[in-house]
């Protein structure tokens, strides 16, 4: 229990930081002219407000945050307020994949006699969490036994054009795991964050980071066969911790990545942590699309993303 | 609380996909020779601060 109130604390403390500057609430003309004056600012250290389209979280560090809305709900109504009024302002997600423990190894069953311990073992954690699904809107969970959150953020949860009462914006989502940035090889903003910041987001509040230099690492040619993705995310890493990104976004880019599938850039963008940048980006291309495409994103919306990233 | 957003000149509502409309905040229309040379994930960057544009501090002066 120590880490809720030690989460409660903190959201306290980001509060009464916002209520005394206002600071944490605002975007200004002047964010604006500093994100565009980018070439010269990104030398400065300056910095900027960002509000992600949404929020990514697994059972570990999510479980704290629905029990901070919770605990908010009993407050409002103790309060006489409407407890339906507490839920998070942007979309999160939560993808169960970290409670899962090998007990059982070396048999055919182990698959089905491990998540079914898991199971016995979460008991109250899970019922918890599948009340929070049903009682908060914006809130949805992935059940265990569904993969790694990255990979069910990559096929399933990722929009990379995101849709709210019609209005189109680039997907962009923090989460609560270094290696988030593996969405970032599907063109979508994304990276990891401390708990308490990726709650202070689900409350509406905007990240304050310093506006970013950009590396640009340009591809060319084609991997040799008998080479993986492995070895190529080994050699950018090692050329890329030679350079030090850390704390800045490296973009791919020229004519080697048409060669790259999505799930090479995946790879490549999921090791950002490991050369120290905060993003490994693939900007959309075909072989986005493609991608989609293959896992069967609906015709309409892919049209949808496809013109809008146009546009 | 009705206020003008500050970048609504900048905003396409008549986007229309197959049978759908939708709406954007362009961000070629805020006509800045800059933005061209921004790379794209700074331009997401500027997206989201357009869009989530308040200009709350400027206003209440705190």
């Amino acid at each position: 229990m120590s880490s809720v109130s030690h989460n409660f604390a903190g959201i306290a403390l980001l509060f009464n930081r916002s209520k005394s500057s206002y600071r944490f609430y605002a975007t200004t003309e002047a964010d604006i002219e500093t994100i565009l004056n980018w070439k010269t600012t990104s030398e400065n250290s300056v910095e900027i407000p960002f509000k992600p389209a949404r929020v990514l979280l697994q059972d570990f560090t999510g479980v704290p945050a629905v029990v901070d809305l919770a605990a908010m709900r009993t407050a409002m109504s103790e309060l006489g307020g409407d407890p339906n009024k507490i839920n998070p302002l942007c979309q999160a997600d939560l993808v169960v994949d970290h409670s899962i423990q090998v007990d059982v190894a070396r048999s055919a069953d182990a698959k089905d006699r491990n998540e079914e311990i898991e199971f016995n073992r979460n008991k109250e954690r899970f019922a918890f969490l599948k009340w929070g699904e049903t009682a908060f809107s914006n809130f949805r969970i992935v059940p265990p036994g569904n993969g790694i959150v990255h990979q069910v953020n990559l096929e399933w949860l990722a929009r990379v054009v995101f849709e709210k009462d019609g209005m189109l914006y680039p997907d962009s989502v923090v989460g609560t795991d270094s290696h988030t940035t593996m969405i970032d090889g599907l063109g979508v903003v994304g990276w990891g964050v401390g708990g308490i910041e990726a709650e202070s987001v689900m409350l509406g509040q905007q990240i304050s980071m310093v506006l970013p230099k950009v590396v640009g690492f340009k591809l060319t040619g084609e991997l040799p066969a008998h080479t993986t993705a492995t070895d190529l995310v080994l050699t950018c890493t090692n050329m890329l911790r030679k350079r030090g990104v850390v704390g800045q976004f490296v973009e791919f880019f020229g004519p080697g990545c048409a060669n790259l599938s999505l799930t090479d850039r995946a790879t490549i963008a999921n090791m950002s942590p490991e050369y120290g940048a905060t993003m490994g980006f693939f900007p959309v291309d075909d072989q986005t699309i493609q991608y989609l495409n293959l896992i069967g994103t609906d015709a309409h919306r892919v049209k949808m993303i496809t013109e809008y990233l146009k546009a | 609380m009705v206020d003008q957003h500050a970048y609504a000149n900048t905003q396409v509502n008549d986007f229309t996909i197959d049978d759908k409309t939708y709406k954007y905040f362009s961000l070629p229309a805020l006509g800045d020779e800059r933005y061209a040379k921004l790379p794209y994930s700074i331009r997401v960057l500027l997206e989201s601060a357009v869009r989530n544009c308040d200009n709350f501090n400027v206003k209440r002066k705190s």
